[in-house]
């Protein structure tokens, strides 16, 4: 699985953009799962509506790929797009709804392209250790609770958790080097 | 999911290049030919202005031929940006509002410089009525240019992107219509070429969301 950054699939559609045919099948094959969630998130509809806004939205890419610029983020003019094929969607859907609009809006606006990237990364990585590891560490370093309240949940002393928590998050980093060395 | 992985094979397969500047080079392929119509419009249907040689000399001349110029420029660049998802033209709107205050200042200047009588000459002219009709429709041309290029583009603000195709081709519709136009009065420019330009704009405010949907 690959790391994805902004950094990654801009270079990716760079090298798209220049004819690589392997850099875009690769493009388009982590977009779609990003597109998944982001899809799956905001629709309360069926599966097959998730399917058909995500294959919209490949094609809208790449029929209109002349208008992404060199220069800025590749996350953010994609996600344009993705949101203009959702709110689409509702239009058609909705019929002449305006509160579901302003609903679809301000939950998109709500959540930025770079923070679900950077959560979708955080997850990843902790499925990669042991269940009670990744569980104390989402608890003291992603939810804030306190060592304290982390040890009382789990049954273990304090100290336990602290030791956990620091191996887990070494574990991590190592992990997150492994992973960039091997794409690198 | 079967389905998505035999569009993205299809996608992928024979990937065309996509040359840097891409987008401008598609928006001059598309506005050569609407600027050479609404050129041959003009010069056919109405002709050059019959006192051409002797108003070149004139600075009311070139200030009225440069007017529709820099909107038509500064409006290429707001087209680029409406074509992006997303885009908003902020600082080519100020410029143009901008450029009307200059020209603006410019026409009180030159009622101030001139006699009270004249203002009629000035203001209306002959052919006010006439002046913004000519220019929406030696405008539609670069305007059916335009839409043809954002149809290939990606506007997400259909009514804005109609605005802006429209306010350009109307800029460049005023620019043509400039080398055949008898009037002198820059506070005529002011009016009634820039009615024949915000009317082009309206047309395109209608017809966006009908035009540019994808």
């Amino acid at each position: 699985m690959m790391a994805m950054s902004e950094l990654e699939l801009k270079a990716l559609m760079l090298l798209s953009l220049d004819g690589d045919e392997n850099a875009y099948r690769c493009l388009l094959g982590i977009l779609r799962h990003l597109l998944e969630s982001y899809f799956k998130r905001r629709l309360a509809s069926s599966a097959q509506d998730t399917d058909d806004l995500i294959q919209d939205t490949l094609l809208a890419l790449h029929q209109r790929r002349i208008t992404y610029d060199r220069e800025r983020p590749f996350t953010a003019w994609f996600f344009t797009i993705a949101r203009h094929k959702l709110v689409d969607h509702h239009r058609r859907r909705g019929g002449r709804s305006v509160v579901s609009l302003e609903l679809v809006e301000g939950v998109a606006d709500g959540y930025s392209e770079d923070t679900i990237l950077a959560s979708m990364d955080v997850e990843r990585l902790l499925s990669g250790i042991p269940a009670w590891q990744s569980e104390l560490i989402r608890r003291v370093r992603l939810e804030g609770r306190s060592v304290a309240e982390a040890a009382a949940a789990s049954g273990k002393t304090e100290a336990m958790v602290k030791v956990s928590v620091h191996r887990g998050i070494k574990a991590l980093a190592a992990r997150l080097r492994g992973e960039r060395g091997e794409n690198g | 999911m079967a389905k998505t992985d035999d569009l993205i094979d299809s996608l992928a397969r024979g990937l065309q290049p996509i040359r840097p500047h891409a987008l401008l080079r598609l928006l001059t392929k598309a506005l050569l030919p609407g600027v050479l119509l609404s050129g041959a419009f003009i010069l056919l249907l109405h002709g050059l202005r019959p006192d051409i040689a002797s108003a070149m000399s004139l600075p009311a001349f070139w200030v009225k031929s440069f007017y529709p110029l820099a909107l038509a420029i500064n409006g290429i660049c707001a087209v680029l940006i409406v074509a992006r998802p997303g885009g908003l033209p902020k600082s080519a709107g100020l410029t143009s509002i901008g450029i009307y205050m200059l020209l603006a200042m410019l026409g009180l200047w030159q009622l101030h410089a001139s006699p009270a009588m004249d203002y009629p000459k000035l203001i209306f002219g002959v052919s006010y009525w006439f002046c913004p009709l000519i220019t929406v429709a030696s405008a539609a041309p670069v305007f059916a240019a335009n839409i043809w290029f954002l149809r290939r583009c990606a506007p997400t603000r259909y009514r804005l992107a109609g605005f802006t195709a429209g306010m350009m081709a109307g800029a460049i519709g005023a620019w043509t219509y400039s080398w055949a136009c008898i009037e002198n009065g820059l506070p005529f420019v002011a009016l009634w070429y820039s009615l024949g330009i915000v009317l082009c704009g309206l047309i395109g405010m209608a017809l966006g969301p009908r035009l540019l949907r994808w």
